[in-house]
């Protein structure tokens, strides 16, 4: 789970281009939407881009996405749930 | 006939050969690649995330507002517009999201940056600038239509300033700025625009911190001097010592003549 999140940090980082900061400066259960990280309603489409892409991780609905990007932590959850269903 | 004129305050030039302001010229770093490579740490002193995030276009534009407005503070930012011109459009943008489709993972954020007036809205809300906008994209560049039109909306009222940027990005030549153009000028190869004129002699008198720009409309039938380099390039020095000076023009639309004036 923590070399998960840790990969997961990077793909964020890149994904959303924040050349500010690096993955360390990333709070594993900070809110990334708003507050925290403070990511916009694009960069969510963006993550759940990523997500899809590369880690064949659906989010079916707005309820979901709410849980699944609340925090780096929600997300590998979501995609190691998702891989043990899948 | 009709004849406006306005101050320049402020300016910033991003280019091949570094970064123009009222401060002076700062190169680009060892191992930056010109425009391309320009960082958050050049433009803003805080954190700003998004910066990063912003495609070639807006963040060139998003980096020459913040540098203008460093050295300018400005009436009334809620009276303030932005015009901008854009002759690539979203060109570049529009090839990026195209490719990303290709790649079957579309991306959301290069799709909302195909709009040619996103840099814009970062703009406006960065700097709380809620006044006016208008973007002019693709096409010859209307820079003195674009010039005539911010002059016009400050003397009719509709703004007390206008922040104006020119972006000159192309993908096959994306450095291409409007301020190569001025460079230009001391080699006498390609034509410069007169709004490109008009950082050049700004920059070129370091005690100068403001100048007025003067617009004359003509309806004349033909008009060649802007196109020739050379009689802009002897226009440089009557104005270094302070004289004013007389451009004729006819670009986008706008024929008659621009007159730069130290204030």
């Amino acid at each position: 789970m923590e070399q998960l999140m840790q990969e997961i940090k990077g793909k964020i980082i890149s994904s959303l281009k924040l050349t500010d900061i690096t993955p360390e400066e990333i709070d594993s259960d900070a809110p990334l939407i708003g507050e925290g990280l403070g990511l916009d309603s694009i960069d969510t489409l963006e993550l759940l881009v990523m997500l899809e892409r590369d880690y064949r991780a659906t989010v079916p609905d707005v309820n979901a996405g709410r849980r699944v990007f609340s925090s780096v932590r929600a997300m590998a959850k979501h995609i190691t749930e998702q891989r043990k269903n899948g | 006939m009709t004849k406006l004129s306005a101050t320049l305050c402020s300016f910033c030039a991003i280019h091949e050969g570094g970064i123009d302001t009222l401060q002076g010229r700062t190169a680009w770093e060892q191992g930056q690649a010109g425009p391309s490579s320009i960082s958050r740490s050049q433009v803003l002193s805080t954190p700003y995330m998004a910066f990063g995030k912003l495609n070639l276009p807006d963040k060139l534009a998003f980096s020459a507002a913040a540098l203008t407005l460093r050295d300018h503070t400005l009436i009334d930012p809620s009276q303030t517009a932005i015009f901008l011109a854009i002759p690539a459009g979203s060109l570049s943008t529009d090839r990026a999201y195209s490719i990303s489709v290709e790649e079957g993972a579309p991306s959301p954020a290069l799709f909302s940056a195909t709009l040619p007036s996103s840099a814009v809205a970062d703009i406006a809300i960065f700097h709380h600038l809620k006044g006016p906008n208008v973007v002019s994209a693709g096409g010859d560049a209307p820079f003195l239509s674009l010039l005539e039109y911010a002059i016009l909306s400050i003397g009719c009222g509709k703004c007390t300033e206008a922040l104006l940027l020119f972006i000159d990005e192309t993908p096959e030549h994306p450095y291409d700025l409007s301020v190569k153009r001025d460079c230009v000028i001391e080699d006498g190869v390609t034509t410069p625009s007169p709004f490109a004129l008009a950082l050049l002699l700004g920059r070129m008198d370091a005690t100068q911190n403001s100048m007025v720009i003067s617009l004359e409309r003509r309806q004349t039938a033909s008009c060649d001097a802007n196109r020739d380099s050379d009689a802009l390039r002897g226009l440089v020095r009557p104005m270094q010592s302070g004289l004013s000076v007389q451009i004729p023009v006819c670009d986008g639309g706008f024929i008659g003549y621009i007159s730069l004036q130290h204030s």
